[in-house]
């Protein structure tokens, strides 16, 4: 059956998500930041957002911010990870006959990976690293380039072949 | 004094005059360069974990009163300034998921040459150095390696 209003009202909610997606202040994104921050720690757990023109994590109170206007370049990569922390990796180890191997198999998941690099007050070069869920490392670059971030980089850094 | 504690104060100072350990040099603020990859097809978070581990890492050392970051202006007013530099010279990144199942592939190394000048751009030390992880851990873990064996060089030298 033929609705004359269908189109339209598919057009408004891709207008609505589009307008979510790359507002000023989007929701933030659960991330990791593995390091480069210097007032955050390593392998901290946080929140990663684009806030009035800048790149924000917050681990616990803790808040670091990076303008977007000194990005000079965003790299986004793929990494396998292991979940399940130091639980799963003492799990692994306490399995005998090998169930500790198999369970790395299960326990594996992808992730995005999104290097930030930019300058200081003093053009001192930083980097910052951080892992995402998967498909999320694409947005926060194409967030930060219109915030006024640099990028010259392809979109898809190649990865070298794992022999 | 016995024959066998002045052999042994022959052969200790042997050790020290004859060989020669490299005399210790000084500076009060080191430099790190960004990474050289060259030709070598290296991904950058690679790239960036080596030059923010290494700041790391010398920092750590308490060797020098400043650590300068690559860029940063304040350096050019340092007079017994060093510089670091490092280039990638191989790159094999491997796998956590193979290390873990079968802990004898998959192996993540990184191997560079690191370079130290002084003031006056001569090289004060030259050194070829492998970054590696082989059972447990991230393949980024290579690059912490790495860092940490430069980071002991310096701290040996300085």
């Amino acid at each position: 059956m033929h609705r004359p209003g269908a189109p339209c009202l598919i057009s408004a909610a891709l207008l609505i998500g589009c307008s979510l997606c790359f507002g000023a202040d989007a929701t933030p994104l659960v991330a990791h930041h593995l390091m480069g921050l210097d007032t955050i720690k390593r392998n901290a757990k946080g929140d990663l957002k684009i806030e009035k023109g800048s790149l924000q994590f917050t681990a616990g109170k803790t808040v670091a911010t990076v303008p977007a206007s000194s990005v000079t370049d965003i790299f986004s990569g793929e990494e396998v990870s292991q979940s399940g922390g130091t639980v799963g990796t003492l799990t692994k180890l306490a399995i005998p006959y090998g169930g500790g191997r198999a369970l790395s198999l299960v326990l594996r998941n992808k992730l995005d990976v999104i290097t930030v690099t930019y300058l200081d007050k003093d053009k001192g070069f930083h980097g910052a690293i951080f892992s995402l869920p998967k498909g999320q490392g694409e947005q926060l670059r194409t967030q930060l380039i219109a915030e006024g971030a640099h990028a010259h980089t392809p979109e898809i850094a190649p990865k070298p072949e794992a022999k | 004094m016995t024959l066998k504690k002045i052999l042994m104060l022959a052969f200790t100072a042997t050790l020290a005059f004859g060989q020669g350990t490299p005399a210790k040099l000084s500076a009060s603020a080191i430099q790190i360069e960004q990474v050289d990859v060259g030709d070598v097809a290296i991904p950058m978070e690679f790239r960036v974990a080596i030059y923010e581990s290494l700041l790391e890492r010398v920092r750590g050392t308490g060797k020098f009163q400043q650590v300068f970051r690559s860029g940063d202006q304040r350096a050019a007013d340092v007079k017994d300034l060093v510089v670091l530099r490092t280039k990638v010279e191989k790159f094999q990144e491997g796998s956590r998921t193979k290390r873990e199942v079968t802990t004898v592939t998959g192996a993540t190394k990184v191997d560079v040459s690191a370079t130290l000048t002084g003031p006056d751009s001569h090289v004060l030390l030259d050194q070829k150095l492998t970054g590696k992880v082989r059972f447990f851990g991230d393949n980024l873990g290579a690059t912490n390696d790495l860092a940490k064996r430069i980071a002991k060089v310096l701290e040996q030298r300085f």
